[in-house]
């Protein structure tokens, strides 16, 4: 099996699109959120969404419905249930085993937000794919809170109901991201690279093909351009009806790529998303983004 | 990649630091076929005043003379009364052209209160230029000298400190001037370089023609500046490379530079006269060439505007060792490149490591049993000739402890 790429990142952070993005490259296979690291086996991780967030199944549905049974269709998704229950015992490392099989010489691409959430997630990717490269993607954390506190408004009595309180948006960004910058601390150097989202998106061409120079793909002009449609991937759209999600909803409805000029954030001064007044990021948020680049 | 190599160095010892304490050997300069040798002991006995030295040394006759001596105050006064917040001492040696082809050794001494420039064109007499008054930033001491074109360029110990001092003083700057004695100097650019984040400049070397400033910044990593000084002062100066070369703040300073084939090789870290704020990395080399390309040659991956950055040695932070976080020194002769790499954590100096490269890709470790002397605490200077390398650092030892012979280290 080819070693996967996980895209370590915090939610509302470009991941969909980009993930989509470097799916399209000949070499390369981008799935949709599998939440793999949530627990052991495949029977234990949807146990936990079917819990917590079952639209959180999106992912490993589809994906099973694409690669397992050609399509995705409520048919086909119903199969994939059937297929999931059968294989429950597995471990992520067998699923992706058997997604690699599926795809042929192609590196998968996962890049669940959940799991750098917990620490011990990432420990559970290091133990199953020691050999794994990790893409640490980041997004300043100005427009990610705001997101994230959007999007906390839109499923506030959703979000209540299940978690209580919803987790401030600048500590889930301050978590996330100081849990990558940890674990991915402990990899052999080469095997981890930091990429701003916002230059990324702003300048494809001169980022694309430094991913896949470090990933030793090919970086040839048709694979790059391959790689600026993320709207041909299989999951680039909403899913059927009983496994609709897979990626961030607004990717979904707009999956084609457009160049994003880079907007100045500024990390000082309050914010937007807390009561008049308040006094701004903490130093650790600050410090934190002001080592990935923010200013 | 990265070998290892045993070397015999030979000690040259400094008759000079018998004294139980501290002794900082602060840089080293070739003048007139004497070696002189910048230092400051503190004694361990705390009624004992330290004493800056400047050294001479006769390599023909092994012999060490005194040629400048100066009470200056001990790190505990420093500490109490804070005007500078960076380690007093030797803070520069400096040869400078002057009229009619000669040469003139100029030193600065930073002191309390007695902060002074001297001067000297042959190397026995020493003129003292007029105190300046510490407590004016625009006039405060000097900690960096070297000159380009016809100008002298200097830091002001305020634009060299550790930012405590910067943010009530100002920002990064230079001064210049034709001729030190008259006293008359200029603002060399803007202050700070236009950004307030540019807090200290910490090293200045002339490569192809350009004058380069090496700029910390602790808010999004190191600058790089040029000026080809024409016209009248303050200068044109333009960015040559800024973020820390894209590790942003894990890269807040360069701190050593040296002109090796055609690239100027950029060490980083914070150096020992500075305070180390809590974020420590492993410490980088960068070349960089005369139309701003750069290149990593030991360091972190990473992806930057002019391509994916992949070490040229192989060698990740530190070389390999995260605990290495400064490269202290870079000097280079014809043939050779040399580094001096120190372990340096928030409260102490580990350890320390000279390395070479013949190529600026592939590195040595130099070992010797000389670096295992317990009282050779770090590396500070490096001085290469076509023939040999001079290294001297930091010792550290009580009157109990047998045969310290503080030295310079020669390996030839």
């Amino acid at each position: 099996m080819m070693q996967p790429l996980f895209i370590l990142t915090c939610m509302r952070s470009y991941s969909s699109v980009v993930s989509a993005m470097l799916g399209q490259h000949p070499q390369m296979y981008g799935l949709p959120e599998l939440n793999p690291f949530l627990a052991d086996t495949l029977g234990g991780i949807i146990q936990k969404l079917q819990n917590s967030r079952p639209q959180g199944l999106s992912g490993l549905l589809r994906t099973v419905a694409e690669l397992e049974y050609q399509e995705q269709t409520a048919k086909t998704v119903h199969q994939a249930h059937a297929w999931f229950a059968k294989h429950a015992h597995w471990p992520m490392h067998d699923f992706f085993a058997y997604l690699g099989k599926k795809v042929g010489a192609r590196i998968l691409i996962e890049k669940s937000p959940t799991t750098a959430i917990d620490e011990r997630r990432l420990a559970q990717l290091h133990h199953q794919f020691p050999d794994a490269c990790c893409l640490h993607l980041v997004r300043h954390p100005r427009p990610t809170c705001a997101s994230i506190c959007e999007l906390q408004q839109k499923t506030s009595i959703l979000t209540s109901r299940r978690a209580g309180i919803p987790a401030d948006p600048e500590q889930l960004w301050l978590r996330i991201n100081s849990n990558i910058l940890r674990f991915t601390a402990q990899l052999p150097p080469d095997r981890t690279l930091v990429i701003q989202g916002e230059q990324l998106l702003s300048q494809p061409e001169l980022y694309l093909p430094q991913i896949t120079e470090w990933l030793d793909l090919r970086t040839d002009a048709i694979a790059i351009a391959a790689m600026q449609h993320p709207e041909q991937s299989p999951y680039a759209c909403l899913g059927p009806p009983n496994a609709p999600f897979g990626h961030d909803p607004n990717f979904l409805n707009h999956p084609h790529f457009e160049k994003r000029p880079t907007k100045a954030f500024r990390l000082e001064g309050p914010l937007e998303w807390q009561p008049p007044g308040n006094s701004g990021f903490s130093k650790a948020t600050i410090k934190v983004a002001r080592m990935l680049g923010y200013q | 990649m990265t070998f290892s190599s045993n070397i015999h160095f030979r000690a040259i010892p400094l008759g000079f630091l018998a004294t139980p304490g501290e002794h900082r050997i602060q840089n080293a300069v070739f003048f007139k076929k004497r070696l002189y040798v910048g230092v400051i002991s503190h004694p361990v006995d705390a009624t004992t005043t330290s004493i800056a030295r400047l050294l001479r040394y006769y390599p023909g006759a092994e012999r060490w003379e005194a040629v400048y001596e100066a009470v200056v105050e001990k790190s505990s006064v420093l500490s109490a009364t804070r005007p500078f917040p960076l380690e007093l001492g030797w803070r520069a040696l400096s040869i400078m052209p002057i009229d009619g082809g000669t040469e003139a050794l100029c030193a600065t001494l930073l002191s309390l209160r007695n902060a002074q420039l001297i001067y000297s064109t042959d190397g026995e007499h020493f003129e003292a230029l007029p105190a300046v008054d510490v407590k004016q930033p625009r006039a405060a001491p000097f900690g960096l000298l070297h000159p380009f074109q016809s100008w002298l360029f200097a830091t002001p110990v305020g634009a060299m400190s550790d930012g405590l001092y910067m943010r009530e003083n100002g920002h990064a700057s230079l001064y210049v001037t034709r001729n030190p004695r008259t006293g008359d100097w200029q603002p060399a650019n803007a202050p700070g370089f236009g950004n307030p984040g540019n807090e200290v400049v910490h090293g200045l070397i002339d490569f192809h023609g350009w004058l380069y400033a090496a700029v910390g910044n602790p808010f999004a990593g190191f600058q790089l500046w040029r000026t080809q000084a024409v016209g009248p002062p303050p200068f044109t100066w333009e960015l040559a490379l800024d973020t820390g070369a894209r590790r942003y703040t894990l890269n807040p300073s360069v701190a050593s530079m040296a002109i090796f084939q055609d690239a100027l090789y950029l060490g980083t870290g914070v150096p020992e006269t500075e305070l180390l704020s809590d974020e420590v990395a492993g410490a980088e080399i960068i070349r960089i060439f005369p139309d701003n390309r750069w290149e990593l040659v030991m360091g972190k991956p990473r992806f930057s505007p002019i391509g994916l950055q992949v070490p040229l040695s192989a060698n990740s932070p530190g070389f390999d060792d995260s605990q290495n976080t400064l490269v202290a020194a870079l000097a280079s002769s014809n043939d050779v490149l040399y580094a001096a790499v120190v372990q340096r954590s928030q409260r102490e100096i580990t350890g320390f490591q000279i390395r070479q490269t013949v190529d600026g890709e592939n590195w040595q470790q130099l070992h010797s049993p000389a670096f295992l002397n317990p009282c050779a605490y770090s590396l500070r200077v490096l001085l290469a000739m076509p023939n040999f390398l001079l290294a001297g650092g930091v010792w550290k030892f009580e009157a109990t402890t047998p045969d310290p012979e503080p030295s310079l280290w020669c390996f030839s």
